[in-house]
Formats: C-alpha cells, structure tokens, sequence
C-alpha cells in the first residue's frame, strides 16, 4: 500500500498522518458549519428573537441583512459566523501554546495542533463562549500535551482533556441563551436530552427521524450531529491505516450489546433502541475521530477489542443511568484511554502465559 | 549551632517541602483547601501537632523498644490529634465543623509519622520541635498557596470576602466549578511543583526509565 505514489501513501511518517486526518474531518466541517446555520435559523424563527444582543447574531445581520430567508446562502453564512470565532480561538489558542512548548523545550513545532483545535471546536456548542474556548484549549494542550512531550507522547486525547474541564467547569453557561433555548450545556447533545425528557415520541414531535439524526441535521454541538460525514471520515482514516477498524467495530459491537440487554428492562430511556443509540450523540464522532487515536488507545489487536466493547458498553450504561450526563461519549472515552495501557499489558501477559504452556516452558 | 537550627526550621519550607518535594499528605490537601480560612486552620492544627509529636518523640526515643516504636509514636500522635481537636470544638466550632473529619485524620497524615519516624527519633528536643515546626509550615505554606487559587477562581473571594464580583451577581467572573472539586488541587500543587523544580533544578529526580530520543529528522 504504501509504494503506491500520491501525496497520502507515498510519506510513510507523521506528516502523511496529519495530512489524513485534515482530509479525513472535511466532510464533518461541512455538514458542521451547514447544520449548525440551519439550526441557529429553525431556533430563531421559532423564538421570534430579533436584536436580542448576541453578537453572533448581529454579524449575521450584518452580512446578509435582517430578514434572513432559511436559504443554503444564509445558513452557510450563519454556520461560518458561528463555526469561525470558535475555531480561530482555539486554533490560536493551540498554536500558541504549541510554539511556547517547542521554543521552552527545543522542540520542533508541530503541525498536529491544527487537527486538534478543529476537533474541539466540533464538541462546542454554537452559542459557546469563546472564554470557554480559549480556556479548555488552554487546558488541553499543556496538560494532556505539553507537558507529555507533545505528538504522539500524551495518553490522554487534548480535545477530551479540554472538553471534559469546558464540561465540569461551567455546568450551567449555556442554559439560558435567548435563541437556543433548552440546550443541553456542554455536556450533552440537545437530541439526547430531549428523549431524555419526553422519549421517542420527543424525537418525533421536534421532527427528528433517524434518517435527520443519520445525516446530522438535529440540534446539538457543532460538528459532532453527523454520523454520515463521521463514516465518510472514518472511510478514509482506516483504508489508509491510520484509524483501527477493530477499535471502531468494537465501540459498535459494545454499543449494540449493552442496548440490547438495557433493552429487556422496560422503562424510560432503557427502551431507546441500538440504532438510535448509534446516531444519537456524539458516538459516532467520538469513536472514528477521538477513540481511534493511536497514541491513547490500545496497541495489540485484541486489547484494541476489548477497549472497543467496554467503551461502547460504558457509553450506553452512562447514557441510561446518569441523567446529569445525556451524552457520556467524553467521560467514557477518556476513562477507557486511560485503561488501555493496563488492557495491553493484560493481553501480552496472557499471549506470554498461553505460549510456555505451549512450549512447555 | 544556632545557623544549623535556623537551617532545620526553614529548609522544609521550600528546600525539602513535604509536600511538594516528598509528596506527603496530599489527601488532606486536596480537602480541605476549597477555601482559606479552612487551610489556614488545617495549616495551624498540623503544626501544633508535628511541633508536640517530635517534642515528645524525641525525649522517649532513648526507652522505646524498637518494635513497638511505631505503635507508641501514633499513641502520642493521637492524644495530641484529640487535644488539638477539642480545642477547635471549644473556641473555633465552626470552623472545626467545615474541616469535619480531616482534623481527626492528622493522625493518618503520612508528614506526622515520616518527620517522628525520620527524625524525632535520631535528634534532640528542641531540634526535633524546630523540624516539626518547619515542616507543618512548609506544608502550610502550600495549603495556603492552593487554597487562595481556588477560593479566588472558585467562589471569587479571599478569606470569605468577595474580591472578584461572579456574573450572577452583575459582575464579570465567572467561577470555575472546576476549583470546588478535589482534582483541581491536583493540577496546582503539579503546577507548583513544576514552577519549584523550574526555579530549582537539583530537585528534579532522575528519569526510571529513558526514552530513546528519534528526531524528525531521522525518519525521512
């Protein structure tokens, strides 16, 4: 695979890596910075919330006028006006902590930065404050990056470092913001919140299908509705060896099993079936962009297994038990890369156990 | 002799911290510092405790068996945790029941036992009080470090009164509820460490394990 000339397989190194991963997160951005228009047009429509102060909505007033027709041009300008400010500040954000890190240790600079802010900014929600941003960033890069040696060296993810502190730092920013009203803050999805409060029939009544939830046009974080641009993204990261399939297939064999089994106790969120589970939230996004990260996940093929079915078990468990948690992508991910180490070494213990007894050593 | 026994008091402070350098009695760090006046109790109570105990170690240190030395060090650390709490009940009472159970478990704290352990039983009195001394201040001085960086970030105060106005009281902080809760005394007494070990590099330890360095360079 790799002598095959092209600019994606002909660098066996760390570059063709990021260059993958850049190409691999283009669909998300699209459908990101489309959806998330389209849903600060919808919210606005229905909250009749005209000059309400936000600045975000002044700079769309100021582009494209006040009358704003729900057509592709004003949702791509109201998905660039959201999309942008966030992006442009965690990517400052980043890349600013990257240089003080290279020049204080003597490292090289590092490029992996830019992949890492455009993943945070897809956990964000529209209407976040850009403080949050800068400060779960922030908080990223030095503790999950930083101070680890940077690429490739930290055993946590940054982007759910600094989501996970955005979350528990400011439990309740965003519950009463004049358009998005009844947002489920930062630690949830709004589609998951809302079945929480009010079941399928929930779903059904804001107009959510499982095709809108497949293609990602709910109400939710910026970038992490679609599971459509996700397995686009995902396609491209595992033909090309970056991504483990057995990581992503494992997170969905854990996910399908754990639904099933909660599926048998009636009652409340437990009936919620597994392929609504699977577009739901950000699973999909999380799994293919986040879990897959070779440097915090597990190494041998069936630790890489093992790690796949718990995170998807625990996702579901969390989602169904814990209602302050409609989500649980972020928690779990984190908890799971942080067992991966101990999941390896349990399976070469085991492959080192079961090859003397072979050999009678 | 007197620069020797000025030398015991203040090298724990920064020099030889039990916290920061032995990394002691971090669980009651992450306790009890959510707020200062709570730290500065705590600050005061473990000095008076680890002043006493190397006193009294110290002058038993010569008729205690030796397998049974340990078993006689926490007996005398335990009265002298009970005295210290009554105390608190009788003239600080509520401030005794915000610290609730971390006065009791002084006794637990690994700094008391290591300085009784470590030193009271090699050294004389009053040397043995100067080290104690010097360790619960050095171990306070961290506290208290810690403790105005969550109260501040926190509730926006110092010592309960209000310095930095929170956004729902027209203001324009906004607290970080991350400061309430224990992990976050993780990240600042790291912080702090990384900052002491900056300014003082003979403190860093050796690596257990060296990674082979691979530049970038190499691989291409």
């Amino acid at each position: 695979m790799y002598s095959t000339n092209g600019i994606l397989f002909k660098l066996n190194h760390i570059d063709r890596i990021q260059r993958l991963r850049l190409l691999a997160i283009v669909p998300v951005f699209i459908v990101a910075v489309l959806n998330t228009g389209y849903q600060y047009l919808v919210s606005r429509a229905l909250n009749n919330t005209t000059g309400t102060g936000d600045w975000r909505s002044r700079m769309i007033e100021n582009f494209v006028g006040e009358g704003l027709e729900p057509d592709i041009f004003t949702a791509l300008a109201a998905g660039l006006v959201h999309v942008f400010p966030v992006l442009m500040a965690a990517l400052l954000t980043a890349g600013i902590w990257e240089r003080v890190f290279a020049a204080g240790r003597g490292r090289q600079f590092d490029s992996g930065f830019i992949y890492l802010a455009v993943l945070f900014t897809f956990f964000m929600h529209p209407s976040v404050s850009l403080f949050h941003v800068v400060f779960g960033m922030s908080f990223g890069m030095v503790f999950a990056r930083g101070i680890f040696g940077g690429e490739g060296r930290s055993f946590l993810s940054p982007v759910l470092v600094g989501v996970a502190v955005v979350q528990i730092s400011f439990p309740a920013a965003l519950t009463d913001h004049p358009i998005w009203n009844n947002i489920a803050g930062y630690s949830g999805t709004t589609s998951l919140m809302t079945y929480h409060q009010e079941g399928l029939s929930g779903l059904t009544w804001s107009g959510i299908e499982w095709w809108d939830a497949f293609v990602g046009i709910t109400p939710g974080l910026m970038g992490t509705t679609s599971v459509a641009a996700a397995i686009l993204g995902g396609a491209i990261l595992v033909f090309a060896r970056v991504a483990s399939l057995r990581l992503v297939v494992g997170h969905i064999i854990g996910l399908v099993m754990a639904s099933i089994v909660f599926n048998t106790v009636t009652g409340g969120i437990m009936d919620l079936p597994w392929y609504w589970h699977l577009v739901l939230g950000s699973f999909a996004f999380g799994v293919i962009f986040l879990a897959t990260d070779p440097s915090s996940s597990c190494v041998t093929n069936s630790g890489r297994w093992t790690q796949g079915i718990i995170a998807g078990g625990l996702i579901v468990l969390l989602r169904v038990v814990n209602p302050s948690h409609p989500d649980g992508v972020i928690p779990v991910l984190l908890l799971v890369s942080m067992l991966s180490p101990l999941i390896d070494h349990i399976v070469i213990w085991f492959n080192i156990r079961q090859r003397a007894l072979r050999h009678g050593g | 002799m007197a620069g020797k026994r000025w030398q015991t008091l203040v090298v724990p402070l920064i020099g030889d911290n039990p916290l920061t350098l032995q990394i002691l009695g971090i669980c009651s760090a992450l306790a009890v510092t959510t707020s200062l006046d709570t730290a500065l109790v705590m600050t005061i109570a473990v000095t008076c405790v680890l002043g006493m105990s190397g006193v009294s170690v110290s002058l038993l240190r010569k008729h205690l068996p030796r397998s049974i030395r340990i078993i006689v060090q926490i007996t005398i650390i335990a009265s002298l945790v009970i005295i210290v709490d009554l105390v608190l009940k009788a003239f600080f009472f509520e401030i005794g029941k915000r610290l609730s159970v971390f006065v009791g478990l002084i006794v637990t704290n690994c700094i008391v036992l290591g300085r009784a352990e470590g030193f009271a039983m090699r050294n004389g009195p009053l040397d043995s009080m100067l080290d104690g001394i010097g360790n619960g201040l050095g171990y306070g001085l961290v506290l208290m470090v810690v403790g105005a960086i969550r109260e501040l970030l926190g509730h926006g105060s110092l010592f309960g009164m209000q310095i930095l106005l929170p956004v729902s009281k027209g203001g324009g902080f906004e607290p970080l509820h991350l400061m309430l809760l224990p992990p976050s005394a993780f990240f600042i007494i790291a912080c702090i460490i990384w900052f002491i070990r900056r300014k003082r590099p003979e403190q860093i330890e050796k690596p257990e394990f060296q990674v082979r360095l691979q530049t970038r360079g190499e691989q291409k």
